[in-house]
């Protein structure tokens, strides 16, 4: 049925385009229905994503592109961006503008007027604009550009219909609109460069920008650098959006020219504090709000243990799986979930919060200095913010790191910061073992993450000496303004985009890795189970990084999710002797003590969690970044360096 | 006035950009920023560690280390 319905009308495609950060993937969202990934920090989106919207009978394909300061692209992703506009699959194109400021997407929206003068633009965050009192003519502007100027909020949903009926409209005029006024002596050059080049005069600008050795050589024949050439491409538009903003863009109120706010978050004395505070403060409400959560749901599902293990009985061909199914499965999937849920429910929500804020950049911009003197990049702290949700997002995310250099230190280090899957052990254990408040469990945990960032500022150091030798590059990152998030849609969304997703993979996982430890531990082989063999076998190991080898044994299991680490090894005690099921935090303690557990051990399982292989996932995904075996296993490799030290480490002192 | 590199702006004071230059893309990209000459630029942020500082350039802040501060210059703006 609707494949007919499509075929009768054709998909119109229509490209989402515009500066980073001025809120192409919150109207994406908002268009389609889809919720993509939005964020207060330019580079959000690294991806291609497209969805569906019918509108009176028409049927639209939009396609979120990551935001690009320029046509001329200085990283992959705006490569991406630029070639889909210049191919002729996307039939309309929209160019996002941030009303709050113009000025500069105007620039940007100009030069693609020039190669599409079919091009719409869209004036997005209006309703920040009427409170910030700055007041946009776009009339006055698309009768100067003649194109269609709208203006929308994504937030609000605010002329979003009105742009799907311009949309709709029959396609505008093929006819040239706008005019770049280039000075005539580029005007000759770009003519000369479009005769070489058998190529429309429009798009000439083009192959000046990306330095085409052909515009070189035209340039140089007409006294001119190439450098001279692009730069006066730049200013041609720049100056254009500068006569344009002027006529059309008044403003009630000066804007402070940097609030208050940022003064502190990036002060010389306050910065680094409030940074470690906001951390705690995360921890903190993390650990003591999932508590009791954890135990109801725990208790819920051990209550519910009994009728599952009557009803496997009662029925003749589920007897003999009773055992693996409850003891097996059902064990570790229900521990997964009252472990890892609560948490992630009230982790991840405030982690978007912040991100919507805007307090991301500030700490990248906070933390550049010190990933400077290591040769690295600033925004590899914005990717490390995102390993701290999951490692595999962190890792894509290093795309926004322009140098190659720089982007595989970001990607191979990333794992180094515990993953919310890694939080629940760290958690568990250091509240067993450290200690028996949240407030200082929190402190721990806190100090944990801090050992991280110096082990992979030290890590991203020894990279940029040895494998990836080199200096610092360029660096330059937008600061967008602080700005109150929607509180409730970013929790919401929060919760089904992220938790909820990480939470289902965890649960893929760990119902499989209930059945395997279930048949490892209760299939013998001369006499001992399996898993016996394998913990006896990993012992001297485990012994000498200050473990032993049942912890090792879960690590090496948790290797598709380390979620799983603390269940399995839970399961590996269990099934080594007749203990009792495990109810709280408390009886953790003691099975972990029963099993020869002492503070050294805590500290290093602790150490280990923080730092040892990635997972499955961040691995799959770190070849698929790098597309290269070798720089996989770097990346499996240099996690565990400094964990191994520092169990060593621990071990020497305790 | 003579101009000087960006690193010397100081709170307060607002700049007016003279040139840009760099190597390989760097002018390229900083002038896709908008740091083009012209422009009024101002200091707005300092980094704990003293680098990168946060410029205000055609009302975004974008953030710079002071060796890429370096190929933009500026000539202060007198106040009147
Ligand atoms: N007040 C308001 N905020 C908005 C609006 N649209 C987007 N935002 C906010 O602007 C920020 C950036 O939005 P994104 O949709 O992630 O921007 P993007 O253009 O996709 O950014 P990149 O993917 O980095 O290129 C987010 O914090 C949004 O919540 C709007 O209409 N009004
Ligand atoms: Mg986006």
């Amino acid at each position: 049925m609707k494949k007919n319905s499509e075929k009768a009308q054709p998909v119109i495609t229509v490209a989402l385009t515009g500066n980073p950060n001025v809120g192409k993937s919150t109207l994406f969202s908002r268009l389609t229905g889809i919720k993509q990934h939005t964020g207060n920090w330019a580079g959000k989106t690294v991806d291609i994503m497209s969805g569906k919207r019918l509108h009176n009978g028409n049927h639209f394909l939009f396609v979120d592109l990551p935001g690009t300061y320029s046509l001329y692209p200085n990283s992959p992703e705006e490569e991406i961006a630029r070639d889909f506009l210049l191919s002729r699959e996307a039939e309309r194109v929209c160019v996002i503008l941030d009303a709050t400021n113009i000025r500069r997407s105007l620039a940007f929206a100009l030069s693609v007027l020039e190669i599409r003068p079919d091009a719409f633009l869209i004036i997005n965050l209006a309703d920040e604009a009427a409170k910030k009192g700055v007041n946009i003519d776009t009339k006055r502007m698309s009768e100067s550009l003649n194109c269609p100027v709208l203006p929308v909020s994504a937030r609000t949903g605010q002329g979003v219909n009105e742009m799907l009926n311009r949309l709709s409209e029959s396609k505008p005029a093929k006819e040239q609109s706008f005019h770049a006024p280039y000075k005539p002596w580029l005007r000759k050059i770009l003519q000369a460069v479009s005769e070489i080049k058998q190529i429309d005069y429009k798009s000439a600008f083009l192959y000046a920008l990306a330095g085409d050795p052909d515009a070189l050589n035209v340039s140089r024949a007409f006294g001119r650098s190439l450098d001279a050439v692009q730069s006066e491409i730049i200013q041609t538009f720049s100056e254009c959006a500068g006569e344009i903003y002027g006529s059309c863009v008044t403003k009630k109120k000066m804007e402070p020219q940097a609030a208050r706010a940022d003064k502190i978050l990036t002060g010389k004395y306050t910065a680094f504090p409030i940074m470690l505070l906001f951390l705690f403060a995360i921890l903190y409400f993390t650990i003591s709000f999932a508590n009791l959560p954890s135990k109801a749901l725990s208790a819920l599902f051990s209550s519910a243990e009994a009728p599952l293990r009557r009803f496997f009985d009662s029925v003749f061909f589920l007897k003999p799986l009773a055992p693996v199914m409850i003891d097996g499965v059902y064990g570790v999937l229900t521990w997964v979930i009252s472990v890892m849920l609560p948490p992630m429910a009230i982790f991840f929500p405030m982690f978007s919060l912040l991100e919507e804020c805007g307090f991301l950049p500030r700490i990248a911009f906070n933390l550049d200095g010190a990933f400077s003197k290591c040769r690295a990049c600033g925004k590899q702290g914005l990717t490390m913010c995102m390993g701290l949700g999951c490692n595999a997002v962190g890792i894509t995310g290093c795309r926004i790191i322009s140098s190659p250099r720089e982007r595989m230190i970001a990607l191979i280090t990333n794992s180094l910061m515990p993953c919310n899957g890694r939080f629940p052990a760290l958690i568990q254990i250091s509240y067993a073992f450290l200690s028996v408040s949240t407030v200082i469990t929190a402190f721990a945990v806190t100090g944990m993450i801090a050992v991280s960032i110096l082990m992979t500022l030290l890590m991203s150091y020894l990279l940029s000496v040895t494998l990836l030798r080199g200096k610092s590059s360029f660096f330059a990152m937008e600061i967008p303004p602080l700005r109150k998030p929607a509180f409730f849609r970013v929790i919401a969304e929060s919760l089904v985009n992220r938790a909820f997703k990480v939470l289902l993979r965890a649960l893929a996982v760990a119902a499989p890795a209930g059945l395997i430890i279930w048949c490892l531990a209760n299939i013998s082989i001369s006499g001992t189970p399996i898993i016996k063999h394998i913990t006896d076998y990993l012992e001297p190991a485990g012994l000498f990084l200050g473990m032993d080898g049942a912890i090792l044994t879960a690590f090496l299991l948790s290797l598709p999710a380390n979620e799983i680490m603390l269940p399995l090894l839970i399961m590996i005690y269990l099934s080594n002797g007749s203990l009792t099921e495990i109810e709280s935090v408390s009886s953790l303690k003691s099975i972990l003590v029963q099993n020869g557990w002492t503070v050294r051990t805590a500290l290093c399982s602790l150490a280990f969690t923080l730092m040892h292989f990635p997972c499955s996932t961040s691995l799959i995904t770190s070849y698929k970044e790098t597309k290269s075996l070798f720089w996989t296993f770097i990346t499996f490799i240099v996690p565990l360096i400094p964990g191994v030290g520092l169990c060593l480490l621990i071990r020497l002192i305790v | 006035m003579r101009p000087m590199p960006l690193t010397r702006l100081s709170f307060g004071q607002t700049g007016i950009i003279q040139w840009v230059s760099g190597e390989e893309d760097k002018k390229s990209r900083l002038m896709n920023l908008g740091f083009i000459p012209g422009e009024r630029i101002s200091l707005a942020l300092i980094s704990p560690l003293g680098n990168p500082r946060a410029y205000r350039i055609l009302e975004s802040t974008i953030a710079l280390r002071s060796k890429d501060a370096r190929l933009i210059g500026i000539s202060i703006k007198e106040r009147t």
